[in-house]
């Protein structure tokens, strides 16, 4: 047990009862899915890219946009995942609807913006045209086509469809038109969430990062916090990474990380500096009291701040366990999107694979929070894509959206990408030595190969106890 | 300067008229208190812009939806980095005014 976790477990008036999303602690006992080493060949090779392709992302749901980016008939967005493009329009009946981002002419690129307003989409190579609920609009010069002497054959001619769902806010795609639907798809780890009213937040910040290294090695980056001591020295001041819990969800999983405490790891935990006086701040500066206490245990007593106010207050404290009302729930849903908040706020990430380089992956950063009742969401800035070979500058990118703190971390797990490729690329490499803190790690990749396999599939996906049961 | 006969008030939330000004199609549009005038010829693919949806300050083209700030010219997406043609508007006793010289292309 961590002595963040003691010290937890030791707070006065815990509340107990049945809450939406169940707390971590006491710790239940998880599978530890062996101790075989992981091999590096699956970030390396096409052929592995290949059946992620045709295993994983053509079958399970996946995260799109915010719903509120759709704001009338004609809104759309367009949305790439590997080598293939998928518009989402708003028809005039309201419906969002999802397509293959393709001309049925010479298969161009139908929509080549990435988002806006159109009440027509006209491929810009020879005009043919779509309406906004993906039916053919027209064929330019029909006449030349003999194929069409008896008539246009529009129902023939419609963008091809893609799933769409909608959770938390956000509108989901699954290419699979017979995959299971999106809620059952995210399980019970997806209602744990339900208490945030992702629907409520409003999203600040939208970024995308390419990164010099394979999809994976982003996703296990973030699934794990025993990395903290070593690259985020920063960030164990005023958080803790170290022997947090850990659960396991069907295909999904989520971890605990602390917030407003320092880590056992750091000697002096009773200080209050000047960086853990900045960070264990937070948003909601005006809802927390004054810290009286040791900077470790500050997270105590703001926990018991947000018991005295729950009444009072839009945030939904009142539905959430105590680890909640302070701590990061970090959730990871198969295959490449992760929840981790605050009930104020907190940050959404999506991994999309490269079109054609294993080599290579885009990790796109959303900074949401909670938008206050009755008042109007703020503008955000428009989405910004920066390529390895700009080497961003994180804090002055997201100077105004994102503390520089945080910032600076984000670029501290950026800066592993490169080497992590080209590291287990190297003929002396045996395979990774994944310990219990790294079991997401484990349990990811495992589930990555079940997929592969054909053992799970989302037309039947298994309940999680049932899933998790077979891997023993 | 050039008063047309176009009434501002005519000129509804959100929407754009065509006009012919000195030889050239003019797209007089409103955003809001806001009334503009630009050419009426996308950067991107030279196609006529009257139709595209305004919104927030900007017009979206209708053919293949690359957005222009309509104060400035400024292009916002992918498809273009040239500016619209952005024209002078005045409002003359309740009257459009397009100010040129208005370039022939």
């Amino acid at each position: 047990m961590g002595i963040v976790e003691k010290e937890f477990l030791g707070r006065k008036n815990p509340r107990v009862g049945q809450f939406k999303a169940p707390p971590f602690l006491p710790r239940r006992k998880i599978q530890g899915l062996g101790l075989d080493r992981l091999d590096g060949e699956r970030y390396l090779s096409r052929e592995f890219m290949q059946n992620e392709w045709s295993s994983i992302w053509t079958k399970t749901w996946q995260m799109v946009a915010r719903v509120d980016d759709f704001e009338e008939p004609g809104s759309f967005v367009v949305h790439e995942l590997g080598k293939e493009s998928f518009l989402f329009v708003m028809g005039e009946d309201g419906e969002i609807r999802g397509f293959y981002n393709v001309c049925q002419h010479r298969g161009n690129r139908l929509c080549q913006m990435e988002s806006g307003l159109l009440d027509t989409f006209t491929c810009p190579f020879h005009g043919w045209q779509w309406n906004t609920d993906g039916s053919l609009k027209q064929v330019a010069a029909p006449e030349f086509f003999r194929q069409f002497d008896a008539g246009v054959p529009a129902e023939d001619l419609g963008l091809p469809r893609v799933q769409v769902d909608f959770w938390g806010g956000w509108l989901w795609f699954n290419m699979d038109l017979s995959a299971c639907p999106l809620k059952e798809y995210l399980g019970e780890m997806g209602e744990h969430l339900e208490v945030y009213n992702f629907e409520d937040w409003y999203l600040v910040d939208y970024q995308t990062f390419e990164w010099a290294g394979n999809w994976k090695h982003a996703v296990d980056a973030f699934n794990e916090s025993y990395h903290f001591a070593a690259l985020h020295p920063d960030m164990i001041q005023f958080g803790e990474g170290h022997d947090i819990p850990i659960e396991l969800w069907g295909i999904h999983s989520r971890m605990l990380n602390w917030n407003r405490t320092v880590s056992e790891v750091v000697a002096d935990r009773e200080s209050m500096t000047a960086l853990r006086k900045h960070m264990m701040g937070g948003r909601l500066r005006q809802q927390t009291g004054e810290h009286t206490v040791a900077a470790k245990d500050v997270h105590l007593q703001e926990i018991a701040h947000r018991r005295a106010i729950e009444a009072d207050t839009y945030l939904p404290f009142e539905e959430m366990n105590d680890e909640q009302l302070v701590h990061q729930y970090h959730y990871t849903f198969f295959p490449n999107t992760t929840f981790t908040q605050t009930p104020e706020g907190g940050a959404v990430f999506r991994y999309r694979p490269h079109a054609s380089d294993p080599a290579k992956c885009y990790y796109d950063f959303f900074i949401m929070a909670y938008l206050p009742p009755g008042t109007d969401r703020p503008e955000r800035p428009p989405h910004r894509v920066h390529p390895h070979e700009d080497a961003p500058d994180y804090a002055s990118v997201f100077e105004g959206t994102f503390d520089p703190v945080f910032a600076n971390v984000l670029a501290e797990d950026g800066s592993n990408m490169a080497t992590m490729q080209a590291g287990v690329a190297s003929d002396s490499f045996k395979g990774m030595i994944l310990g219990d803190q790294e079991v997401r790690l484990r349990h990811f990749h495992k589930t990555i190969d079940d997929f592969i396999s054909g053992d799970v599939d989302t037309h039947h996906l298994l309940p999680h106890d049932h899933y998790l049961e077979r891997s023993r | 300067m050039v008063v047309t006969d176009l009434n501002a008030v005519d000129v509804p939330e959100g929407e754009s008229v065509v006009m012919e000004v000195a030889g050239a199609s003019i797209l007089v549009c409103r955003s809001g208190e806001q009334l503009y005038a630009v050419k009426n010829q996308c950067a991107h693919q030279n196609q006529p812009l009257a139709g595209g949806r305004i919104r927030n300050g900007c017009i979206f083209c209708p053919v293949h939806g690359m957005r222009f700030r309509l104060e400035t010219g400024e292009p916002l997406g992918q498809l273009t980095s040239k500016p619209l043609e952005v024209l002078n508007l005045e409002v003359v006793a309740g009257k459009v005014a397009i100010l040129p010289p208005i370039q022939e292309s």
